[in-house]
């Protein structure tokens, strides 16, 4: 900054200064023509728009969003998935007798089952851009939560969609029994 | 520091910038935009934007500067989508009056008048010298932060500044009856 331009801060400064005390009166003639026209500006401001007149209103604020993963019932919903998750593998794997609906045993050859496995968890193509939600930037942005939250939404979409599952093949298996009581009491 | 506490904190300090500031924002921006419901909607932004950035906030310092800035930025923002200076012609004074305000008449007419003067007086100024004498007085900023928030050199703010202050000087001092 020149010498110049800092006289001028230090004359704006002055003039402009919020209180003006008797020690600090205008040294030269131009500081006092910039301080009446600052004054004036001032008066006319307070007048105009006097300050604390009204109260402000904030605007609300969002609140601390609880994450979904510390609610009881998701951290259940979490440990059950698991578990039915965990016990079909198992099935998967470990069964192949005729009562497991997820194999075909080619009887001609006899030889290596093929495993036909049905996932659960949905195509995540074919999951409609709809359902994603539109980003708000007024939520809260700790993405860790975000995330452990979006896992616990996930779970319970599993968890619906298993029990979709299990009433597609509720049907399937009374049919079963009811075929099997009929061979039992002779009836067909 | 829990997730918890951090966030009480953040709103803690938010309220209490409402408290400290919130008039000095209301303040600056009645006055670049000269209409009470325009002034509230922005000043509800600010605010709203600042929470938003509340994050980037903790590296800088100075609250009324960085709300005032956002102020400015907003005001910026709308003229130049509206395309025009925003003035306060008679039919926006009679929005500045709240229906139900019971006031004493007297000071409601000098009210009027002031602001009627302050419009036709800021209209002479342009508005980079507005903005300049706005900043200096409701945010009592330096000059070099002024310039810092209208994004030029401080010699530039100086300059619109003393300009500014001695038309005014003219037409509020020199030019009274």
């Amino acid at each position: 900054m020149s010498k110049e331009q800092d006289q001028l801060r230090r004359r704006l400064e002055r003039a402009t200064a919020a209180e003006f005390t008797a020690d600090e009166l205008p040294s030269d003639a131009e500081t006092a023509l910039l301080r009446e026209g600052w004054v004036a500006l001032g008066q006319l401001l307070e007048t105009a728009y006097p300050a604390g007149e009204q109260p402000l209103d904030l605007p609300s604020l969002p609140s601390r969003k609880t994450a979904a993963w510390r609610n009881p019932a998701v951290v259940a919903a979490l440990v059950a998935s698991l578990l039915v998750v965990a016990t079909l593998a198992w099935s998967l794997m470990s069964t192949d007798g005729p009562g497991n609906p997820h194999q075909i045993v080619d009887r001609e050859n006899g030889t290596t089952p093929t495993v036909k496995k049905e996932s659960p968890l949905p195509d995540s193509d074919t999951v409609p851009d709809s359902d994603v939600p539109e980003p708000d930037e007024l939520q809260w942005d700790d993405s860790f939560d975000e995330q452990l939250a979006m896992a616990g939404e996930d779970v319970i979409r599993i968890q619906e969609d298993w029990y979709g599952l299990d009433d597609a093949f509720g049907p399937i298996e009374a049919g079963l029994k009811q075929i099997a009581e009929d061979i039992e009491s002779d009836s067909l | 520091m829990t997730a918890q506490s951090r966030h009480s904190q953040d709103q803690q300090r938010f309220a209490q910038w409402g408290h400290q500031h919130g008039q000095a924002v209301r303040g600056y921006l009645l006055a670049m935009v000269g209409r009470v419901d325009v002034a509230e909607d922005l000043t509800q932004e600010v605010f709203a934007r600042a929470w938003q950035a509340r994050r980037r906030y903790r590296e800088q310092g100075y609250a009324r500067a960085y709300l005032l800035r956002i102020a400015d930025r907003l005001v910026f923002d709308r003229q130049r989508k509206a395309g025009r200076e925003v003035t306060l012609d008679e039919e926006n004074w009679k929005r500045i009056e709240p229906p139900a305000r019971t006031e004493d008449p007297s000071q409601t007419l000098a009210r009027t008048e002031a602001a009627k003067e302050l419009t036709a007086a800021l209209e002479q100024i342009s508005p980079a010298q507005r903005r300049v004498l706005l900043l200096r007085y409701y945010g009592q900023l330096s000059f070099s932060e002024i310039a810092r928030i209208m994004e030029c050199p401080i010699s530039t703010a100086l300059s619109h500044g003393r300009r500014g202050l001695l038309t005014l000087r003219k037409l509020l001092v020199e030019n009274m009856p």
